[in-house]
């Protein structure tokens, strides 16, 4: 037991250290959010700052576009791809972690080769616009890239085949259980800390994603989710302190712009909400898979 | 092995069939149907451009629905919320003067490069854009531009537009003698080196400006022994604070060097007079900078990170710890540039007025290839470069919603409306077609128009390969490696961290390991023929 | 005679577990139908790698001009630094983060306190914070005139300030830590689901034969760890050709002077694309990238199934 106690220690010891290392940049972060930009530009990043501002938040809740529509619409889509996500990852990863399943071998060929090869930008965007229009729909953001991926779907694959013992699926099968009831009865509930790992992952991956608004979404300003939006937005100003040269007298206003700061501001608006959610999220979540398991 | 192969080939053509499927979008039948109208009309001997309005008109009357044109441009917030609004109020006018709806497909800065070529790639309707973004050649290498003479189309129905811009500016636009595009009509020369000072700062240190000339423009004439003498005062003035905000921008606003065909990879020193590429990194002018820069680093000129921090020189300026930039200038640029820097500045002129082979060229407006009816769209783009009720509200909005107009013509902010809350305000006035057929803001010269062409008119130095264009795509590997090779090597050069002696012989020896001399050859071959070609000499 | 039976046996006992597996494949098709749009429909555009892109002809109808596109990639002196560096960073990378990440899983799935949930999710936010972001918050601690480390760190050992981007030697270190800093948390998910799959009961039987904790994590905890840690570094093989843009653009502020321990192929690829904007050239990129590393990872696949099969990717 002094054995156990000795590791617990121990264990503390190092993610504290880790942590810090993790959050201390963080901290910068937020700090630099609530510096004033000249003063960043001037003395730098600092943790205590000489001149504290909110211009940056002011600047990114009070431009046209609603951030809180966005955290909107990046909260549904994240749920709606996450679940999504999580059942075609689950029940293929299963099939192909059967070990006398007929094609498994090329089914997971396909997979991996599909982690390789891709056709490129336009002709993905074809196949989504041209064939599916999804353009300009809410689709376009749940869609393309994001929903299934090879190295989730490996992922689960190798914890099926590691963790479920085979054994049980043989004796379930014998007793005369369906396919199906295996699945839902046995597979799902003793598979929970994979499928919460995918479901955090396939989340995170919904959540930061800005690349299918950027190319997706050209007219309904509605549908940008908030890393899309800040991402945009960091994007503009920028170019346009870049092209300052070209602005007109008019838009004096605009190169007023505290670039340096809204960035780091941009950051944290991005992730505050996880940092919050997070624990409620995976309470939440572990239970609705249980759920989900014992409902078959 | 045979299994895999034949499970890949089956799996390719399905889906190929399936791409191809999708592409093959429904075309209408109005591109044919405006060519007959014309065809008939010719034929008649009527005026073919009105023949063909009154048929689309016709056409509108019978279907209760009007052709569209879209149109696509950048801004910096995305569609604006007054979109549909200023759609439907320029549609309003269009269906009288031309028989069809006008579009605007507005997409932010951050988007509109991937975007627009996205778009044009895949067939959807897009049938006129700025090339502001993804770049003109760039756009014409693609293939996505479509030829504007192609059976006349310019002269037939963008007759007034053949009028409006000049035939040398519309020249400059070709491509392998091909007019893909139009320019916008705005300032083509700059004003080259021009050196910015914090006014305080000069005050500060007591240095008195009135010795110095002031130029045409109204700007201090100065030399650079000037520049290094205030920079010395200012410096002992003010030793906290950093002289010199670096940009690395020695070679497009701070010289006359001609980047013939978009690069700095063999250059015109003397493009008023000759024709001659010459590599500008082993020119004297760029030695002259080089230990200038290395001088003012030894001084304690300029920031340690110079090289790393990518903030803009003019939000530096802003930022109080540093006090002097270089720029290039323009007409009515005092007010911008203290906006820019918030602080009064000193404008100090260095160089001369210079206008390079690619200043028009540099975004055009184009017609993509794949439009369905290049009558209708050409007579769009004429409409904005002509039409100043269309052009008023691509520029500005609505009168009354978004602006109103003083007594002398200039516009303000309509009541109650500023940058933040106006419903249309682009803001992009530079790449508009046609600026000066819409009103003029308030504070800026009435005929700031007229002022900018006498710019460009009177500009000191133009390049005698003004549309000299060059497809470089057979040398992109020796492209993507003098791209490397010179930021690896330059940024210590241009910002004065090595000497030169080492600096100068490090870069050249990478930009000609890299493949410089094929390069330069390569485009002076091109320059030679293209010369040849247009009687140039 | 014998082959015939046997062969009409395996038949008999394809369509019996064909029968057997029916709703297997049904829980299957979602997914595969997804796998097939996103993944293989767009894939004939790979064909743009031999062509040279004119929208006029379309995708399919440009013209082909054999491995011109792929010239940009080898004609060049860099071509040696940019694939040294790529390849030896992604192994650095795969080393360091497979130790790392195994290293905190074991901690934190060993851990009895509630803080261990704390711990994970401070651990992980630095994964959700995009590589623009990162690249500030070095520049904010190694800056020459106003960096932390310069200002702060060194004053307090009386070191000298560090003109850090300038000096290539730091820069496979610094590179190094801020991708490990960034994925630790991601990656280390990955192992704590696998140890919270293993039986306790392995873990008690164990303990009553007086195994000790470290015991217990060598002798059980890391070999089940082992098929796991061994299907990622097969994945990670297969984009051993890839590196992640933002970090050695972003990163090092794209500083000249670092090229020679910075530059990747996929930096070098981006320095000309930016301006050529040419389809086809990126088509090509991307392609010998991947088939770079379709090749790896047969190899490694095939050499992981010889020692142990059940490790294998297929």
């Amino acid at each position: 037991m002094k054995d156990e106690k000795k590791f617990q220690i121990f264990a503390h010891v190092v993610l504290i250290i880790l942590s810090l290392l993790a959050i201390l940049p963080m901290i910068l972060m937020l700090m630099s959010s609530f510096t004033d930009n000249d003063v960043l530009i001037a003395e730098g990043y600092k943790f205590i700052p000489s001149k504290l501002s909110t211009y940056a938040y002011e600047y990114i809740f009070n431009t046209g576009n609603s951030v809180i529509r966005a955290y909107g619409v990046s909260v549904v889509l994240t749920t709606v791809g996450t679940c999504l996500s999580l059942a075609i990852t689950t029940m293929l990863a299963y099939a192909i972690s059967i070990k006398d399943l007929p094609g498994k071998k090329w089914i997971t060929f396909a997979i991996v080769f599909s982690m390789l090869f891709n056709g490129g930008l336009v002709p993905t965007y074809m196949v989504y616009t041209n064939i599916f229009n999804l353009k300009n729909t809410f689709f376009a953001l749940l869609f393309p890239g994001l929903m299934m991926n090879a190295f989730n779907i490996m992922l689960m694959k190798s914890y099926f085949v590691s963790s479920i013992p085979s054994e049980i699926l043989d004796a379930a099968y014998i007793d005369g259980a369906s396919q199906t009831m295996t699945f839902f009865k046995i597979v799902v509930p003793l598979s929970k800390p994979i499928m919460a790992t995918v479901a955090l992952f396939a989340g995170i991956g919904y959540w930061n994603d800005w690349m299918n608004g950027y190319i997706y979404i050209t007219k309904r300003t509605e549908l940008y989710s908030v890393q899309n939006l800040l991402n945009r937005m960091m994007q503009n100003i920028q170019f346009l302190s870049q092209s300052s040269s070209n602005v007109q007298n008019a838009n004096a206003g605009l190169s007023a712009i505290p670039l340096a700061s809204v960035r780091m501001a941009m950051a944290t608006v991005g992730i505050l909400p996880i940092i919050i959610m997070y624990p409620f999220v995976q309470k939440y979540f572990v239970k609705g898979i249980t759920l989900g398991g014992v409902k078959g | 092995m045979g299994l895999r192969k034949r499970f890949m080939s089956t799996m390719l053509i399905a889906s190929m069939a399936a791409t191809l499927f999708g592409c093959g979008s429904a075309s209408s039948d109005s591109a044919t149907e405006s060519a007959q109208v014309a065809e008939e009309a010719k034929a008649n001997g009527a005026d073919v451009a009105q023949a063909v309005i009154d048929a689309r008109k016709a056409k509108a009357e019978e279907t209760g629905e009007y052709q569209k044109v879209i149109v696509s441009f950048f801004d910096w917030t995305g569609a604006p919320a007054g979109i549909d609004r200023i759609n439907e109020a320029i549609s309003e006018h269009t269906r009288e003067t031309l028989g069809l709806d006008v579009e605007l497909m507005i997409i932010d800065s951050a988007a509109y490069s991937d975007d627009i070529k996205l778009m044009l790639s895949s067939g959807e309707q897009v049938d006129l854009f700025s090339t502001c973004g993804p770049g003109y050649m760039t756009c014409v290498n693609n293939g996505y531009t479509l030829d504007l003479e192609e059976d006349d189309l310019l002269a037939t129905y963008g007759a007034e537009l053949k009028n409006l811009i000049r035939a040398d500016y519309l020249d400059a636009c070709r491509v392998g003698g091909v007019l893909y595009g139009v320019p916008p009509i705005k300032d083509y020369a700059i004003q080259t080196a021009t050196i910015l000072v914090g006014t305080e700062y000069l005050e500060g240190a007591g240095y008195d400006v009135s010795k110095f000339e002031k130029d045409e423009l109204g700007y201090y004439k100065a030399t650079w022994d000037d520049v290094d003498e205030i920079f010395a005062a200012i410096h002992k003035a003010f030793p906290d604070k950093t002289v010199f905000s670096t940009q690395d921008n020695l070679l497009t606003q701070g010289s006359c060097v001609d980047n013939v065909a978009g690069d700095y990879y063999g250059t015109l020193l003397d493009p008023a007079n000759s024709l001659k590429i010459e590599n500008v990194y082993e020119s004297d002018l760029f030695k002259e900078w080089a230990e200038r820069a290395y001088a003012w680093n030894q001084a304690g000129y300029i920031s340690g990170d110079a090289m790393s921090d990518k903030t803009g020189a003019s939000a530096r300026i802003k930022s109080g710890s540093f006090m002097a930039m270089m720029s290039q200038s323009k007409p009515a640029y005092q007010n911008q540039i203290n906006g820019e820097c918030g602080r009064d500045m000193t404008i100090f002129d260095v160089g001369e007025a210079f206008m390079s082979s690619s200043a028009v060229s540099s975004f055009p407006w184009c017609i993509n290839q794949s439009t369905e009816d290049p009558i209708a769209a050409m007579q769009v783009l004429t409409a904005l470069y002509t039409d100043p009720e269309v052009a008023n509200l691509v520029c500005w909005g609505q009168e009354g919603v978004e602006y109103k107009v003083n007594s002398d013509t200039s516009i303000n902010w309509a009541d109650g409306v500023n940058a933040d809350n106006s419903e249309y305000y682009p803001n992009v006035l530079w790449m508009m077609p046609n600026q000066y057929a819409a009103h003029v803001w308030e504070g800026d010269p009435i005929d700031v128009g007229q002022q900018t062409a006498d710019f460009n008119d009177n500009c000191a130095v133009k390049s005698k390969a003004l549309g000299f264009t060059w497809d470089n795509t057979d040398y992109s590997a020796e492209f993507t490696a003098l791209k490397n090779a010179y930021e690896e090597f330059s940024g210590q050069v241009v910002y004065g961290f090595v000497d030169p002696k080492t600096g100068l012989k490090e870069l050249n020896d990478a930009l000609y390991a890299a493949g410089l001399q094929d390069y330069m050859d390569a485009k002076q071959a091109a320059l030679d023929e293209w010369a040849a070609e247009n009687g140039i000499k | 005679m014998s082959g015939k039976t046997k062969s009409e046996n395996e038949k008999k006992n394809l369509k019996r577990r064909l029968k057997k597996y029916f709703p297997i494949y049904i829980m299957a098709l979602p997914g595969l139908i997804y796998l097939f749009i996103n993944n293989y429909m767009p894939l004939p555009g790979l064909i743009l790698a031999f062509k040279k892109y004119n929208a006029r002809k379309g995708i399919f109808g440009s013209d082909f001009v054999g491995f011109k596109n792929f010239k940009y990639l080898f004609a060049t002196r860099d071509a040696f630094v940019i694939t040294r560096n790529t390849i030896c960073y992604n192994l650095a990378f795969i080393i360091v983060n497979t130790i790392l990440a195994v290293f905190v899983a074991i901690l934190i799935a060993e851990m009895t306190s509630k803080w261990k949930k704390v711990y994970q999710c401070l651990i992980l936010l630095p994964y959700m914070v995009s590589m623009v972001i990162v690249s500030y918050l070095v520049y904010g601690f190694l800056s020459n005139d106003n960096g932390f480390i310069n200002n702060t760190i060194l004053p307090l050992f009386g070191a000298d300030p560090v003109q850090w981007y300038m000096e290539k030697k730091y820069w496979p270190f610094f590179l190094t830590f801020v991708n490990a800093w960034k994925v630790i948390g991601y990656n280390s998910i990955i192992y704590i689901s696998t140890i919270l799959g293993i039986d306790r009961g392995i873990y008690e039987s164990a303990a009553i034969d007086g195994a000790s904790k470290w015991m217990q994590i060598k002798k059980i905890t890391i070999p089940l760890l082992k098929p796991t840690v061994i299907m990622m570094t097969l994945l990670a093989v297969g984009r051993i050709f890839y590196s992640d843009f933002g970090l050695f653009y972003q990163v090092p502020q794209n500083q000249g002077s670092l090229f020679a321990v910075t530059n990747t192929i996929d930096t070098y690829v981006y320095r000309g694309l930016l301006e050529l904007g040419d389809m086809s050239m990126s088509a090509a990129a991307g392609l010998y990238q991947s088939i770079v590393g379709f090749i790896l990872i047969l190899a490694a696949n095939y050499s992981v199934r010889r020692i142990n099969p059940d490790s294998a990717l297929f």
